[in-house]
C-alpha cells in the first residue's frame, strides 16, 4: 500500500506542482490595468491556489497513511519481540 | 489491498466508459424573432478556452454578455450610459480593485491581446421590462467567487428575461465549455461574431464610476 502510494504520489506530486507554478507564472505575467492604482486579474491565482492546496491534501493524505503503516508496523514487531 | 484496488480502478473505468458512450440528448434551442416593443439586443457570448492552452497549462475560456442599444435614445445599464445604436460588454470578473461586475473588458482584451477567438454568441431581444429585471440583478449580485462565476452570473442573467426556448438548464458547476456546448445547440449560434463596443472599461461604485484602460504591450 506505502509502495502504490508512493508512486501514485511521484506522478500525481510533480504534475500538481507544475500546474500550480504554470498558472501562478500566468498571473504574474498577465496584462494589468491602468487606472487610479493598477488593477490586476486574480483567475489565474484562483486557479493556482486550488492547485497547492490539491498538492498539499495529497501530501497530508500520504503523510498519514505512511504514519499509520508504521504504527501497525511497530505493533506488530513488539508483538513478534514478545514471543 | 492491490486486488481491491485494481477491482475500484475497473469499475470506475467501465462506469466513465458507460457514460461517454451515452448518447447526448440534443435539444434544439430557437431564438424567438424581434418583436415591436424591444429595445435592446442582448448577446450571450462564451469561449471554452481550447485554444489559449499553453504548454499543458490549461485555460479555462470566458462568459460574456453584450447589450446593443436599438433605439435612437440613450440607455442605462446598471447606470452605464449606452448611446443610441453603441454596445455595452458586461462580466463579472476576478480582479483584485472590484470582485464583480466590470463593462466593457473584453472588447479591448480581444483587440489588443487576440483573446477569445473561437467564442459562440447567441443574440436574444429584450424590452423594458427585461431590461429592469436585468438592472435589479445587477444590482444584487455585483460580486465575484468561483461558485458565482462569469459563466453561471451571465448564463443566470441571460436565462432570466430568456423566452421559454431560449433557456438553458444551469448546472450545479456552470464553466465556459458548458455554456458553449449548449450555445452551439442554437441554430441561430454565430461563431467569433465581431464586437464593436469600444467603450471605456470599468465599474460601478458607490459615488459613480471607476474607471480604468488595459495595460498596451508590444507584441
Amino acid at each position: 500500500m506505502r509502495k502504490v502510494g508512493n508512486i501514485i504520489f511521484s506522478i500525481i506530486g510533480p504534475i500538481l506542482l507544475y500546474l500550480a507554478i504554470g498558472n501562478t507564472y500566468r498571473g504574474i505575467t498577465g496584462v494589468t490595468l491602468i487606472g487610479e492604482n493598477r488593477a490586476h486579474f486574480l483567475g489565474y491565482y484562483m486557479i493556482a491556489s486550488a492547485y497547492f492546496a490539491l498538492l498539499l491534501m495529497v501530501i497530508i493524505l500520504l503523510v498519514l497513511v505512511n504514519r499509520k503503516r508504521r504504527k501497525k508496523n511497530e505493533r506488530k514487531n513488539c508483538k513478534t519481540s514478545k514471543l | 489491498m492491490m486486488r481491491q484496488i485494481c477491482i475500484v480502478i475497473l469499475w470506475l473505468g467501465i462506469a466513465i466508459l458507460c457514460i461517454s458512450c451515452q448518447k447526448q440528448q440534443k435539444s434544439q434551442f430557437q431564438v424567438t424573432p424581434q418583436k415591436s416593443t424591444d429595445i435592446l439586443q442582448l448577446t450571450l457570448h462564451s469561449y471554452d478556452g481550447k485554444t489559449e492552452c499553453k504548454n499543458f497549462i490549461q485555460a479555462y475560456g470566458h462568459t460574456f454578455l453584450e447589450m446593443t442599444n436599438l433605439t435612437n435614445q440613450p440607455i442605462d445599464v446598471y447606470q452605464y450610459s449606452v448611446a443610441p445604436h453603441a454596445s455595452v460588454t458586461f462580466s463579472w470578473w476576478a480582479v483584485d480593485r472590484h470582485m464583480g461586475i466590470w463593462f466593457n473588458l473584453e472588447p479591448w482584451y480581444i483587440d489588443l491581446y487576440q483573446r477569445y477567438e473561437t467564442r459562440s454568441s447567441v443574440s436574444i431581444y429584450i424590452d423594458e421590462n427585461d431590461l429592469m429585471t436585468i438592472n435589479t440583478y445587477m444590482k444584487e449580485n455585483d460580486r465575484y467567487s468561483p461558485f458565482d462565476n462569469c459563466s453561471k452570473m451571465s448564463l443566470t442573467c441571460f436565462n432570466l428575461v430568456a423566452e421559454a426556448q431560449e433557456k438553458i438548464t444551469m448546472p450545479l458547476i456552470t464553466t465556459p465549455n458548458y455554456v458553449v456546448s449548449q450555445l452551439k445547440q442554437f441554430k441561430e449560434c454565430v461563431v467569433a461574431k465581431p464586437i464593436s463596443s469600444y467603450g471605456e472599461i470599468g465599474y460601478r461604485t458607490k459615488t459613480g464610476f471607476q474607471f480604468y484602460r488595459m495595460e498596451e504591450r508590444e507584441k
